[in-house]
């Protein structure tokens, strides 16, 4: 027994150490920075005229025209710029998108935006153009179609950003709110593309304008722009139509599944399905992981020969009949509707709001690792297509995160409408204001959570369960007086 | 013993010294080899005890001495660059090269990686801007400037 108490004490040791950890690490992510937001903005009415600032051109400074074609000048125009003067630098930009005025290099900032003038000139054009058709021919080449540099974009933003700063330091805040228009254009049109990346950038830069739009609102000489944001389009990127547009590309890869359910496919031509398939979508890199993969997807193949047989007599053929097919056509058939009935099972859900989908989201994301009928685990290596099928929840929560950023940003202005009409007070709950409508946080269908302390107002999305601390987003304000 | 009359005399002689030898004490009694028995068993218990609390410890002192730093959600743009970069085509070798084209191949599974990377981490996932220019110092032709090139004349 002597022998066992420094065994013992060691194992309590480890046992406390690892529970403290635990309960630290709990803690910390609890409390690990929620992005917080410190605004000291000045009471501000509407406009004179409500819709004089607004993100969305105004039809009679529209263009006719395709933006698409204008957007790839911009970024032909960049990696001209970059390779003429290749002593700028991106991660320079990307550390002074977050500093404030005085702590900027303004020279060197100012040499910066004025490089990329031409380019920003392009995306200011593109955005003016009423309409933004994207001319890649997903539906007939799938993903070989050459996309953009996106990243480009991401330069482009920081730039915008960067300019909107400058303007606001000279004074220029019409020119400031312009330039952030430029950007909420291009994440518009972004969002207009066939493919997920293209949206999703899209979506970062609009939510890159929205934080340069709370620096601009904080200048006691910005307008209100709680009908410029309000006026934009809800969402703003609609990612619908490239999730469908990816789920689709199946077929331009693999166009032997068009056919599927008309024709009968050979065994070999199965396995040369399967063999493509493999390639396509293994995440696998050397040759013996991809032999691997394949012998397993064809050994889980065969394993589900009796669970497709039930499956296409539950759909009324015959017994005869199936039996009269192929073995290996009765699985590939039975792996491909289970992909579709995936897709929308999935996609339906993705036409609601986002706070009304998620629960179904969620538990359309548990059929990729269940079977629709026996509740047997039922993996990626078993139906290798449903690979090719986007996170749609998390590309939904995305696009309802950035909703939300604009709607909290809305709350601001219509907290600086409410201070303007009552002598600079607070409202003392988001309830309280009359003067606009107060939009409720699009993650969660629930109003802001708001909360006033002395003379401070905390306005607040918590991180929801789905996302992580990064996700959620407070502003802490305080009103100024106005200057007369 | 009705045979002595036909042993030789050595052999009487090896009986006789038989006959004086006395069973020796055995060296293990019942009780003992059943009490080592039991210590042996209690030893293999007290090791695995020892090993176990040995590697307890073991990752004891290695969590305290390398405490795992907050979680990096930013990365260097970069990364995707010199991820991509790392699935040369002569590394990559898909199947029969008769099912699916190398360049169709390559750009599904970079655009696959890149809607992944995007997604996890964000715009940062994506490569930094390119810098590139033809031979000649042109830019890249696209099809705005054919389209220019169409309408000026």
């Amino acid at each position: 027994m002597a022998h066992r108490i420094p065994c013992f004490v060691t194992l309590a040791l480890t046992l406390l150490f690892a529970s403290a950890r635990s309960a630290r690490a709990d803690t910390e992510a609890k409390t690990q920075a929620i992005p917080t937001v410190r605004l000291s903005v000045h009471p501000k009415g509407e406009p004179e005229y409500a819709l004089q600032y607004v993100f969305e051109t105004p039809y009679m400074e529209q263009d006719p025209g395709n933006g698409a074609l204008l957007y790839e000048r911009a970024l032909s125009l960049v990696t001209k710029t970059m390779s003429e003067q290749p002593d700028i630098d991106e991660q320079a930009l990307r550390r002074w998108q977050n500093s404030p005025l005085d702590e900027l290099p303004l020279n060197e900032v100012r040499k910066v935006v004025s490089a990329f003038a031409p380019a920003v000139h392009c995306l200011d054009l593109a955005g003016r153009r009423e309409s933004c058709t994207w001319e890649y021919p997903v539906r007939q080449e799938g993903f070989r179609t050459q996309w953009p540099a996106l990243g480009g974009f991401r330069l482009l933003s920081r730039v915008l950003r960067l300019k909107a700063r400058l303007q606001v330091a000279d004074g220029e805040i019409e020119d400031a709110v312009h330039t952030l228009r430029i950007g909420m254009s291009t994440a518009r049109d972004l969002g207009t593309g066939p493919l997920v990346v293209q949206n999703l950038v899209g979506v970062a830069v609009a939510a890159m304008m929205c934080q340069e739009a709370a620096r601009i609102i904080e200048d006691p000489r910005a307008p209100n722009l709680y009908w410029a944001l309000t006026s934009l389009p809800r969402p703003l990127i609609d990612m619908r139509r490239s999730m469908q547009a990816e789920a689709t590309a199946l077929y331009a890869e693999l166009p032997e599944l068009k056919r599927l359910e008309r024709d009968v496919l050979s065994n070999d031509e199965v396995i040369q399905v399967w063999n493509k398939a493999a390639a396509l979508f293994s995440p696998l890199q050397n040759r013996t992981e991809q032999w691997s993969w394949k012998v397993q997807t064809t050994a889980n193949a065969m394993s589900a020969y009796l669970r497709a047989k039930t499956h296409l007599l539950r759909r009324g053929r015959s017994l005869e009949e199936i039996e009269a097919l192929p073995a290996l056509h009765v699985v590939l058939l039975y792996e491909y509707q289970q992909y579709r009935r995936l897709c929308d099972e999935t996609f339906k859900w993705s036409t609601l709001p986002y706070w009304q989908a998620k629960d179904g989201l969620r538990e359309a994301s548990m059929l990729r690792v269940t079977d629709y009928h026996d509740q047997s685990p039922l993996d990626l290596t078993a139906n290798p297509f449903a690979y090719l099928l986007p996170a749609v929840e998390r590309i939904h929560f995305l696009s309802a995160r950035l909703g939300r950023d604009i709607a909290m940003l809305r709350c601001v202005e219509a907290i600086r409408i409410y201070a303007a009409a009552h002598d600079g007070k607070l409202p003392k709950s988001l309830a309280e204001i009359g003067e606009v409508p107060v939009p409720p946080d699009p993650l969660n269908g629930r109003p802001f959570s708001y909360r006033v302390t002395a003379d401070e107002a905390v306005l607040e999305s918590p991180s929801p369960p789905e996302g992580g601390p990064r996700d959620g987003l407070r502003y802490e304000i305080t009103i100024k007086q106005a200057t007369r | 013993m009705q045979n002595d009359e036909r042993l030789t005399p050595s052999e009487r002689e090896l009986q006789g010294a038989m006959g004086s030898l006395k069973p020796a004490r055995a060296p293990l009694s019942r009780d003992r080899v059943m009490f080592r028995a039991g210590r042996a068993s209690v030893r293999r218990q007290n090791r695995i005890w020892q090993g176990v609390a040995s590697s307890l410890a073991v990752l004891l002192l290695v969590s305290v001495v390398s405490r795992p730093t907050a979680t990096v959600t930013e990365v260097s743009p970069d990364l995707l660059a010199n991820d991509t970069a790392s699935v040369s085509p002569a590394r990559f070798s898909p199947g029969p090269p008769d099912a699916v084209d190398r360049e169709r191949l390559e750009a599904f599974r970079l655009y696959m990686r890149t809607r992944r990377a995007v997604l996890d981490r964000g715009i940062e996932a994506l490569p930094a801007s390119p810098v590139s220019r033809s031979p000649t110092g042109e830019l890249p032709l696209t099809r705005e400037h054919l389209e220019e090139i169409l309408s000026s004349t």
